[in-house]
């Protein structure tokens, strides 16, 4: 008996595992268009550049400003390298210059004091990390940080009084109170010191000859010439300090157009390169992809990528407002290899605009992290609500996440930034942003002159047959639904109604105690049109004010419900702002406006948005 | 005893190997060797996931004996006496309010968990009418709505964008996304729990038996039942903070082992945590590996649970023997 009941469980579990079906697998993917080379300047006449610089960009920035002098015809650049100290000593003296690149903040701040720099005008360039130098045949057998304190190590350090010798015992001392380290870990490594040299250049000589066994220095005092007999560990971030240089034009230059030209090379993807080749950390994000790059996302965490994401995978619930924000960057169709279903209910948006659309996986929406790691992504992009259900499992295996929202207009330019960032396109993800201001700009402006007595009185329901019983619901207060209806100048009658934060189902009472003049009907997963003529042929319903001075409308929909934080938010508010106040938007031709904005967001074509997006033109559309 | 220690540890073995990466089912050993991220999964996801799974079936396991043998009342496990929704209303209560860390929605778990366990105790006691078995049931039940009436509330305050799924996603019970810190978190709990309960087993026979015989035969009824109430009620609460409510093991597990060893709860109490810690594995093993989408665990504990529990019942020589 004992054995059947184990062999029931046993055989339940074979008989269900084998109904599983086999999933599709992944398929490879055209990699990205090369990025946008920057346009040379002509300068006829001979003109002059003078750039002070700290004395350790001195090979990197000869090479910069030879290709300064290249791309500008007639320019010659003259530098001169020292200590950033004493560039900063000189500007405050008067001397003539035309840009300062500090190696350090403080000298900077010295200039900017002096007046010779505008405040908000320095723009961090690249920064410099310590690094634990050894030579190549490490005779010590250095294998990790912790060997610096074992005991007859010949280390070598800079003295404390420059800053790279005081970074390096910051971070002796950050290691001591790390309990992998031990609290003695910073004395012992300093019993080991043979010597503290006056420059780090005399520390990479030492141990490039072997008289050292190890040392600390800066990445950049890395010379070319000798990184071959050079092996290197890297400092974890935690431990490290990160030291940004900054630059800036000089305030009161002879050529103010050359100095910020010789800047923005500086700030430059081509610029930022050739700084990484001299191992500077490049600090503007996403211009020096050889270098990776940062992406702040929207939970606020810094994701860093090694090179451009290639595999992307969009997952999580609550996909598809957000994957169509991602479709927004041109860069995104290529990059796509998996999304999760960006159906809700009444069509899939995302093959009207994306070519590749079939060969790319479809996963579920509750898919696990073993499931997306089979797609291999090198990124995955989920909506933030996902994050512990989902996002912390693929952090653990190291897939990088990132978060985005996209739920108020408040959170869209910070999240297009965030694509922006990602796609290493800041410049569409500031059009974009614009786009989306300007819009909403223009119709707050048109309704700002409106008291609050001529603002209709405004109801919007969600229709809802969820489990066969309908339902009528209203948005919280700070959902985009309220935000659009306020915005288009009119007033949401059901202010208390909704004290939570998600969906609140209202009754008929209520709906007859408000008596509003416009109801607004959304319903995601039933027909609009047919919803609205059932509730305008109820013999309830009849009496009310909206109903009878027939100004009860569906809501805009096409493939997806203009309602919702989906990119149609502005259409939407757009659509609104027409049905509150006909009298202030004469013109508005509401099938030209989308037809306008799936041209200007999605570059589709008039042809395709004929046959694709006017056919399912649902609500109170023309 | 010794030949389901060795199930256990097969079955772990085989499940430790199966998953959804590469491909739906078992991963070739050698994949191991060559593809970083497959041992990146394996060690990081399915490892602590797994051992979470063999605790949960374990506390889940070995509280429903305990509560069904210190009851007298066959019909007993966590979610049967206010256990369960206790400890769902005391996490969802942290998360929202409080803190979404691991360590307080276990605590707050654990502490509203035994004030469940409590009143329904109280209230059984309280009840005018029916035997002990049916007045516990009921309290429990009265116990159970309360919370979960408690846990609808919550549910309304929450905020559906960040809260929201996370509370309902755990009421439907899962180790989805189940990493160390989580199991790392679980485990002292779970071990004193789990570890006090063991060393108890025989004395469990004595407590079983009314007030007078135990006192008589050398038992303190009173707290030492308490004790043991309330260490299995924190393993209890311990694991539901990381799985959420996953029914049924706790009632049809005991039932299994004592059909199995006995009543002897010397051996039917290790029994349970065994065969609970294999069906709580397998019970995962299908719900991360069947679908592309995992399929919440507690629905597939509660569909195989009463399956079986139908069968049991139906099988004319079952009698629970005290």
């Amino acid at each position: 008996m004992r054995n059947k009941i184990l062999s029931f469980l046993l055989f339940f579990v074979l008989l269900t595992g084998a109904a599983c079906s086999p999933q599709v697998a992944p398929t490879a993917v055209a990699s990205t268009a090369p990025p946008a080379t920057q346009a040379a300047t002509v300068a006829p006449e001979p003109r002059r550049l003078r750039v002070l610089a700290a004395a350790s960009l001195t090979e990197s920035l000869t090479e910069l400003g030879q290709l300064f002098e290249s791309q500008n015809p007639g320019v010659t650049v003259s530098f001169q390298f020292a200590d950033s100290e004493q560039l900063a000593g000189q500007l405050e003296q008067g001397q003539a210059a035309d840009v300062f690149a500090s190696a350090s903040k403080k000298y900077m701040d010295a200039a900017v004091a002096a007046g010779r720099v505008i405040k908000y005008d320095p723009k961090t360039f690249v920064s410099n990390r310590l690094v634990v130098i050894f030579p190549k045949d490490n005779p010590a057998g250095l294998q990790e940080l912790k060997d610096l304190a074992q005991a007859g190590l010949k280390l070598n350090l800079v003295d404390s009084s420059l800053p790279v010798g005081q970074s390096a015992l910051d971070f002796l001392e950050k290691a001591s109170k790390d309990e992998q380290f031990g609290a003695g870990f910073s004395a012992e490594v300093l019993q080991n010191v043979i010597a503290y040299e006056n420059d780090a250049q005399a520390v990479v000589t030492k141990v490039s000859s072997g008289e050292a066994q190890a040392g600390i220095v800066y990445v950049s005092d890395l010379r070319a010439d000798v990184a071959q007999k050079i092996a290197s560990l890297e400092i974890p971030d935690s431990l490290n300090a990160t030291v940004p240089y900054p630059i800036a034009a000089i305030a009161d230059s002879q050529s103010p157009d050359l100095a910020a030209a010789f800047v923005s090379l500086v700030l430059s993807a081509p610029g930022q390169q050739l700084l990484a080749k001299y191992n500077f950390i490049p600090a503007v994000t996403g211009s020096a992809s050889s270098a990776g790059f940062m992406v702040t996302d929207a939970l606020g965490r810094a994701v860093r990528f090694e090179k451009a994401p290639e595999r992307i995978v969009l997952a999580g619930k609550g996909l598809f407002m957000v994957a169509d924000a991602i479709y927004l960057f041109p860069e995104a169709g290529q990059r796509i290899v998996a999304l999760s279903s960006t159906n809700q209910g009444t069509g899939n948006f995302i093959p009207l605009i994306d070519p590749a659309f079939s060969a790319k996986i479809t996963l579920d929406s509750s898919a696990g992290a073993e499931q997306i790691a089979a797609a291999q992504p090198d990124c995955v992009i989920m909506k933030s609500s996902n994050a512990n259900s989902l996002g912390k499992a693929l952090e653990a295996v190291k897939i990088p996440v990132v978060y985005l929202d996209f739920e108020t207009p408040e959170q869209y330019p910070r999240d297009l930034k965030t694509l922006g960032q990602l796609f290493q396109n800041p410049e569409q993800a500031a059009r974009l942003s614009a786009y989306f201001q300007d819009k909403a700009d223009a119709i707050a402006q048109a309704v700002s002159g409106l008291t609050e007595a001529q603002k209709p009185r405004t109801l919007l329901l969600y229709y809802s047959e969820k489990d066969g019983a309908v339902a009528f619901n209203v948005p919280p207060m700070g959902w985009m639904q309220t935000l659009e209806i306020k915005t288009a100048g009119g007033a949401p009658v059901w202010a208390d109604a909704n004290p939570g934060s998600g969906w609140t189902k209202v009754n008929f009472e209520q709906v007859a105690a408000w008596n509003p003049d416009v109801i607004f009907v959304v319903a995601y997963s039933s027909p609009i049109n047919e919803v609205t003529a059932m509730l305008k042929a109820d013999p309830q319903w009849k009496n009310l004010k909206a109903v009878q001075e027939n100004r009860l409308y569906g809501f805009a929909t096409d493939v997806y419900s203009w309602d919702q934080p989906d990119t149609r938010w502005i259409l939407g508010l757009a659509w609104v702002a027409g049905k509150l106040h006909p009298d202030l938007f004469p013109d508005l031709d509401i099938t030209q406006t989308a037809q306008a904005f799936y041209q200007d967001l999605y570059g589709m074509d008039q042809a395709t948005f004929q046959k694709s997006i006017l056919p399912e033109f649902k609500g109170d559309l023309p | 005893m010794l030949w389901l220690s060795a199930l256990l540890a097969v079955v772990f073995g085989i499940s430790v190997f199966l998953g959804r990466y590469p491909a739906p089912g078992f991963m070739p050993l050698e994949r191991l060797f060559s593809d970083e991220m497959a041992r990146s999964l394996l060690l990081n996801l399915r490892l602590p996931r797994l051992l979470t799974a063999l605790l949960l079936g374990m506390s889940l396991a070995a509280s429903g004996a305990v509560f069904q043998m210190i009851f007298g009342n066959p019909l007993v496990e966590p979610g049967f006496l206010g256990v369960s929704q206790g400890a769902a209303f005391g996490a969802a209560f942290s998360i929202i309010f409080l803190s979404n860390t691991a360590w307080a929605v276990q605590v707050f778990a654990a502490i509203f968990a035994c004030l469940g366990l409590g009143f329904s105790y109280l209230l059984a006691r309280r009840v005018r009418y029916g035997g002990w078995v049916l007045r516990l049931v009921l309290a429990g039940i009265a116990v159970s709505a309360l919370f979960s009436a408690g846990v609808g509330v919550l549910k309304y305050i929450a905020d559906p964008l960040s809260q929201l799924p996370e509370i309902t996603f755990w009421l439907l019970g899962s180790l989805t996304s189940l990493t160390w810190p989580q199991f790392w978190a679980i485990l002292p709990a779970v071990t004193l729990g789990l570890f006090v309960a063991f060393q108890m087993r025989w004395r469990l026979n004595l407590l079983s038996l009314s007030d007078e015989t135990a006192f008589s035969l050398g038992a303190a009824p009173g707290w030492e039942r308490t004790l043991l109430l309330v260490v299995v009620v924190i393993a209890t609460s311990a694991v539901i903070s990381v799985a959420g409510m996953v029914g049924w093991i706790g009632l049809i597990i005991p039932h299994i082992a004592r059909r199995i060893f006995g009543a002897d709860a010397r051996y039917s109490l290790p029994g349970s945590m065994l065969i609970g810690a294999i069906f709580a594995i397998l019970c995962d093993d299908l719900a991360r590996v069947m679908f592309a989408g995992e399929i919440p665990l507690g629905i597939l504990t509660s569909l195989i649970g009463a399956a079986i529990f139908m069968l049991l019942m139906m099988r004319p020589q079952v009698a629970v023997k005290q």
